[in-house]
């Protein structure tokens, strides 16, 4: 029973790896089949599309064994995870441009704006989810409360698209604080990476109030206040890691959420990151392009995912099997 | 259907309005509802009808919300669009129910093994950012309006798939189920009957909120040019339209922008509503008309007992908790007097309702908010602790009063080692620095019988059993060697061989440091195997204060001794009925004028219905409030 | 041939390193119209055996019979047979109750499966029958369970059971959500309509003055073993078992007590991991902790012996405790 905070420690972390590595190579499998897939039932050949629209059938047929399209379609997928796993994701159907150049151009600019969301989204949200249910705990304020809810009802109500169009309105034309395009200035990241954040923030803050008002109503709490701990010991020591575990679990689910909202928010901006990149790739059915961005996102949040697991079974001492 | 069930629908129609949101929601979505009806038939010929010379204008009399880039009119566009858009957003939710619901309930009851891979799997999906997926659907189905419904359809899919494995997980788990299932119900009429009624009401309310993320979702679809194809439009689509002129007329895209907000929390509020009018508990079960506000009980009251030898450690005179309740005021603790003496064990016993724990949160200033509590008189070694809240007086408190809970699971901080836990009150309130405070959290440890303190000081509370639990929480009230310890049934929770030992360890508190103990049980059992004196309560007020030895040959009142009567103990003649109290104690918010056990008692004469017999001396340390009780 | 019998009973929970029988080999008997009191501390199997008795849980060895028929995880027919002889009231009377289902529908819905030949009319006459055989208002049946106390909900469970017309009932810590007045009616009820129909109960609790009172006959179970079973007044007079004894010295009581109480060492073990050979022998006081001599509790577990009329016991040196008893007049000795 007796077992140092160290050894519990590396116990924790081998299981979590090894819970992680399970799951994450399972989905690998599932989202490369899918990636692979989405080639093959797409209507239309490849081929003919490679080949161009006036290419004779004798083209074609070139074309389609030199992709490796006339062989089994078991072949295919051993040869595609060989390319994956060599980063070759082939070329653009429209530009020739090998995939995995368009990535990397496009990729530096997207995890700006996702990272600065998501911090801005963490660091904003706790503090104010647990101030917001301090002030109204145990029914106090309900007024505030209402104001509190309204707002982050109507935040989270506000598809990205047009916060991101009425930030740009406000901030960039009519106050002209701000850029609204996705130049080079430093500050241009602030308006898009506003436009992700909204709604995970008020989701998140609304949240957190929720756990720390559950966390206020546990017995520990109680405990905690029969001590006579001042306030800022009750809420930073005792409730604080209660919250975070659920706080981060949602995380979790909001960071992947953000980088959905990234691709949508980054067509406002004109922002040159995979976002626009994967639209202007679906319109043009330019299916290597979008099967090597779709592969790369998901891979990022599964990958955001897996790590929260993760965090999460180290944090918690509970998580973890006797 | 019965008469009985068109009353529930009332009752649900009622918790319903009285949600501060439910009426505007509910208003709004008949308003858009009707709009998705009529509106096409009405000005869907107005709606498409170009007119290059108006093209961009500024709203105007003719065109109340202006024209678009073609000279369309804004205002029949955006009212024309409520139908396609609320028929793509609520197409894709039942698609999501259809396939998700299904699957979540079938994965719910698979074997285990399925099962948990089952779960993992929509997790994992369910991590999955639903634009993404339905980026990638609709990049194979093609960009149109049915391959945009068709992709938000399978991406929300694993939403509904989780809530209805959730649900039905916990419903599968009830005891219901298992009654059922003893019952011999068929596993049909068990799934009709037992587990879907139960889910149906969380189900519908989730189909509101997802319908409001779907419309969310296909407007950014749309907006993306994935969606509604020309010369289709919803409002998403008018929102690309609109933007692309955002500078010169922000009235075209701000009034799609509009609609979609508002549809969404409309859906949002209305789903709350309805989750808050269809949870039964929320129903007052006891509808009393009577509300009757203050106490109008003579204050009958006799001066707490005067101690013998020396002055009181606790003195409580006058002690009234209540709480505001739509009946009116519910009076949890009534007009309550006793003193305790340094080193004294008193208990308090009595039912659930009694008072007893509120009264025990009262002296520890910890009544919940928003309850109200009185006093005339509150001290703590002749220190008034009901007096304005200040750091001194926390101190003080910290320092001179500890607490011990039902619940030593619940009362632990799972998040916190037991070392920082019991080493706290030292560190706080005598400044102690940290590692002397866990060295004497290790010796208090080992007082209370806790092996090995020092290797269990980084231990979490999930690692200690129940029993080492709740002795960890009394070693933690130790830290500060208060004058008084108030345990509220501390040994409830406990097996009955643990209890022993922690009675033990309270005795032997007692004993070493002289440290008074405020004992709270229903057990009385436990209370006489303790305490030295005991208070009992009822409906709120002390009926007896009464020493052991009277307790057990001579109860003054006839609640106490009804109240030992219905306990079987080891001695019970096995052979004759228990004793048992007829009827229910009180409303609290509604007192009889009288003696609060007048209604269930044997011996009540007139006087107690109408008088409120006063708590008086009736022997030595012994006081009763009962009108036949006499010295 | 009882109403019940249970042979054996084990049942295993996980698989792999991580299993562990909750029940280790049960033997139990209830005869007609008796009321069989199984005690025990949490851990120790009791409720994990109730589940079992009603095929709640699957039994992982021995068997169990109902009216000479083996149901053990009956299937078909045999089921059939156990859902009609043997039926159950649980712990929480606020979980056990269907929340969608009104107090008339949960007690029709058992006349409906097992009195099916009843007509609509003689249904309804019969459920009003019955609530008011538990103290209920026949004309509460159309009421809601959020709308009965929670002991108004234990009479409707009863009701619910009764019902069926199972001649057997087992009942799980029926009484220990409610106070102790609400306990006292639920108890005198059921011991009324136990003489009145002739029921076989298995009435198991954690309360030993609760079972003491129920129970014709009292079995004691300590981490998935049976260790003392006999007749109430011998049980509680002459306990041979030193748990039965530290149990019985550990229920807090009005009157003075009598001598130095026989206190128990440690926790519970964890029934996970249960101590080798007598499961017991890390907290018995006249164990090998004790007495290095008997070291035989150690490696041995020691089997079930019958030591007087319907009195068996599992212990070692069960001869020894009760001498040792007798001559020093307690548990001061030990």
């Amino acid at each position: 029973m007796s077992e140092s905070g160290w050894r519990r420690l590396t116990r924790a972390s081998v299981f979590a790896l090894r819970r992680a590595l399970i799951s994450l190579a399972t989905v690998l499998v599932a989202l490369m089949l899918a990636s692979f897939l989405l080639v093959h039932l797409v209507p239309g050949d490849p081929a003919v599309r490679v080949a161009g629209l006036d290419a004779t059938p004798q083209d074609i047929a070139n074309v389609r064994h030199a992709l490796g399209l006339d062989r089994p379609l078991v072949v295919q997928f051993a040869r595609y995870v060989g390319n994956v796993a060599r980063l070759d994701f082939g070329k653009s159907f429209v530009t020739n441009e090998p995939v995995v150049r368009v990535i990397a151009d496009r990729l530096p600019k997207t995890l700006e704006l996702a990272a600065t969301a998501m911090l801005a989204v963490m660091m904003l949200s706790v503090p104010l989810g647990m101030t917001v249910a301090a002030i109204t705990r145990d029914d106090r304020n309900r007024g505030f409360e209402l104001v509190f809810t309204a707002i982050t009802a109507t935040m989270s109500a506000l598809p990205n698209f047009l916060s991101a169009t009425f930030l740009a309105f406000a901030f960039a034309v009519w106050l002209r604080w701000l850029p609204a395009g996705g130049g080079e200035r430093w500050d241009a990241v602030i308006l898009p990476a506003a436009a992700i954040g909204l709604r995970p923030m008020a989701d998140l803050a609304r949240i957190v109030r929720v756990e720390t008002l559950g966390a206020l109503a546990q017995d520990y709490a109680l405990t905690a206040r029969g001590k006579r701990l001042p306030w800022r010991l009750i809420y930073l020591r005792h409730i604080l890691p209660n919250v975070l575990t659920g706080a981060l679990t949602i995380g979790g689910l909001l960071f992947a959420g953000l980088i959905g909202g990234t691709v949508v928010v980054e067509n406002v901006f004109a922002w040159p990151g995979l976002g626009t990149a994967l639209v202007q790739a679906i319109l043009a059915r330019d299916y290597p392009v979008v099967q090597g961005i779709t592969l790369l996102l998901g891979l990022a949040v599964i990958t955001v995912n897996t790590t929260v697991d993760t965090v999460l079974v180290l944090v918690d001492p509970r998580s973890l099997p006797r | 259907m019965t008469a009985a069930s068109a009353s529930t629908w009332r009752q649900t129609l009622r918790a319903f309005l009285r949600a501060p949101s439910g009426i505007p929601a509910g208003l709004a979505l008949a308003v858009l509802l009707t709009l998705a009806i009529v509106a096409p038939l009405l000005w869907g010929a107005a709606a498409n009808k170009t007119n290059i010379m108006h093209s961009g204008e500024a709203p105007s009399p003719a065109h109340l919300l202006g024209t678009d880039r073609l000279g369309r009119d804004l205002l029949t566009r955006t009212l024309t669009a409520t139908r396609l858009s609320l028929a793509l957003a609520l197409a894709a939710t039942a698609i999501a129910g259809v396939l998700g619901v299904p699957l979540g309930i079938t994965t719910a009851l698979a074997a285990p093994r399925l099962r948990a891979a089952g779960l993992r799997l929509i997790d994992v999906l369910l991590g999955f950012p639903g634009i993404l997926l339905a980026i990638f659907i609709t990049a194979m189905v093609g960009a149109s309006a049915q391959g945009a419904v068709f992709a938000i359809g399978i991406a929300f899919t694993p939403e509904f798939a989780r809530l209805a494995s959730t649900l039905a997980l916990s419903v599968g788990g009830r005891d219901y189920v298992a009654a059922a299932r003893v019952l011999g119900v068929g596993p049909a009429a068990l799934l009709r009957r037992h587990v879907l009624p139960n889910i149906a009401e969380t189900l519908t309310i989730a189909v509101f909120s997802t319908t409001a993320s779907a419309l969310i979702a296909i407007s950014s679809l749309s907006f993306l040019g994935l969606g509604v194809q020309p010369p289709q439009f919803d409002w998403g689509r008018m929102l690309v339209e609109g933007v692309e002129s955002f500078y010169a007329t922000p009235v075209a895209a701000l009034a799609p922008a509009t609609m979609i907000a508002g549809t969404g929390l409309a859906l949002g509020f209305f789903g709350e509503a309805l989750a808050r009018a269809t949870n039964p508990l929320l129903w007052s079960p006891l509808e009393s008309a009577r509300t009757r506000f203050g106490i109008d009980a003579p204050s009958v009251t006799t001066p707490a007992d005067a101690p013998e030898g020396g002055p009181a450690l606790l003195r409580v005179s006058g002690l009234t908790v209540s709480f505001p309740s739509p009946r009116g005021r519910i009076i949890a603790v009534d007009n309550v007097n006793f003193s305790l003496r340094p080193a004294e064990i008193v208990g308090i016993v009595g039912e659930s309702g009694s008072g007893k724990t509120q009264t025990a949160l009262a002296i520890a200033r910890l009544v919940a908010h928003p309850g109200c509590v009185e006093a005339r008189q509150l001290t703590l070694e002749g220190r008034d602790i009901a007096a304005a809240r200040t750091v001194a007086l926390d101190r003080f408190l910290g320092r001179r009063l500890a607490l011990v809970y039902q619940d030593p699971m619940a009362s632990l901080n799972p998040a916190l080692t037991i070392g920082t836990q019991v080493a706290e009150p030292a560190i706080v309130h005598q400044r102690m620095k940290r590692s002397a405070a866990l060295r004497t959290a290790a010796v208090r440890m080992g007082e209370v019988n806790i092996p090995q303190p020092d290797a269990r000081l980084g231990q979490f509370p999930h690692e200690f059993s129940g029993g080492m639990q709740q002795r960890a929480m009394i070693a933690m009230g130790l830290m500060n060697e208060p004058t008084l310890i108030v345990a509220d049934e501390p040994t409830t929770a406990l097996d009955v061989t643990i209890q022993a030992q922690v009675i033990d360890v309270l005795k032997s508190i007692n004993a070493q440091h002289g440290t008074a103990i405020l004992l709270i049980s229903h057990n009385i059992g436990v209370i006489a195997e303790i305490c030295s004196r005991v208070l009992v309560m009822y409906a709120g007020r002390i009926v007896e204060d009464v020493p052991l030895a009277s307790l057990l040959h001579r109860p003054a009142h006839p609640y106490t001794q009804a109240l030992i009567d219905a306990v079987p103990d080891l001695g019970s003649d096995r052979a004759r009925p228990l004793r048992t109290i007829e009827g229910r104690a009180p409303d609290l918010a509604a007192m009889p004028a009288g003696c609060a056990f007048a209604a269930r008692c044997s011996q009540a004469a007139d006087r107690c219905h109408q008088q409120r017999p006063s708590l008086q001396s009736i022997g030595p340390r012994h006081r009763a409030a009962c009108w036949l009780a006499t010295p | 041939m009882n109403p019940l019998d249970l042979r054996g009973v084990q049942i295993r929970y996980g698989r792999g390193q991580t299993a562990f029988a909750a029940v280790a080999g049960v033997d139990l008997a209830v005869a007609v119209g008796q009321t069989h009191g199984l005690v025990g501390e949490s851990g120790s199997g009791k409720s994990t055996l109730a589940r079992a008795v009603v095929g709640l849980q699957p039994v992982t060895g021995g068997c169990i019979r109902v009216s000479g028929t083996d149901v053990t995880n009956a299937r078909g027919p045999a089921l059939a047979h156990l859902r009609r002889r043997v039926q159950m009231v649980f712990q929480n009377p606020y979980a056990s109750l269907n929340p969608r289902m009104r107090a008339g529908d949960a007690i029709g819905e058992a006349l409906r499966i097992h009195r099916s030949d009843l007509p609509a009319a003689t249904r309804e006459r019969e459920t009003a029958d019955l609530l008011a055989l538990v103290g209920l208002d026949p004309a509460s049946a159309g009421r809601w369970p959020h709308q009965f106390s929670g002991g108004q909900r234990q009479r409707l469970a009863i009701a619910r059971a009764l019902a069926t017309g199972a001649p057997v009932i087992v009942l799980d810590e029926i009484t220990s959500a409610l106070d102790v007045s609400v306990q006292a009616t639920i108890l005198n009820l059921l011991r009324d309509i136990q003489r009145q129909r002739r029921l076989s109960l298995l009435f198991i609790s954690h309360d030993l003055a609760v079972v003491r009172y129920m129970s014709d006959v009292v079995s004691v179970m300590h981490l998935g073993r049976i260790v003392e079973s006999a007749p109430t007044d011998t049980l509680f007079s002459a306990p041979l078992h030193p748990y039965t004894r530290a149990l019985l010295d550990a229920v807090p009581r009005l009157g003075a007590p009598t001598g130095a109480p026989l206190r128990l060492a440690g926790e519970v073990p964890d029934p996970r991991a249960p101590p080798s050979g007598c499961r017991f022998h890390s907290r018995c006081p006249v164990g090998p902790q004790v007495n290095a001599a008997r070291q035989s509790c150690i490696s041995n577990d020691p089997v079930e012996q019958l030591v007087g009329p319907g009195h068996r016991i599992a212990c070692h040196f069960h001869g020894l405790a009760a001498a040792a008893s007798t001559v020093d007049g307690g548990a001061t000795a030990l």
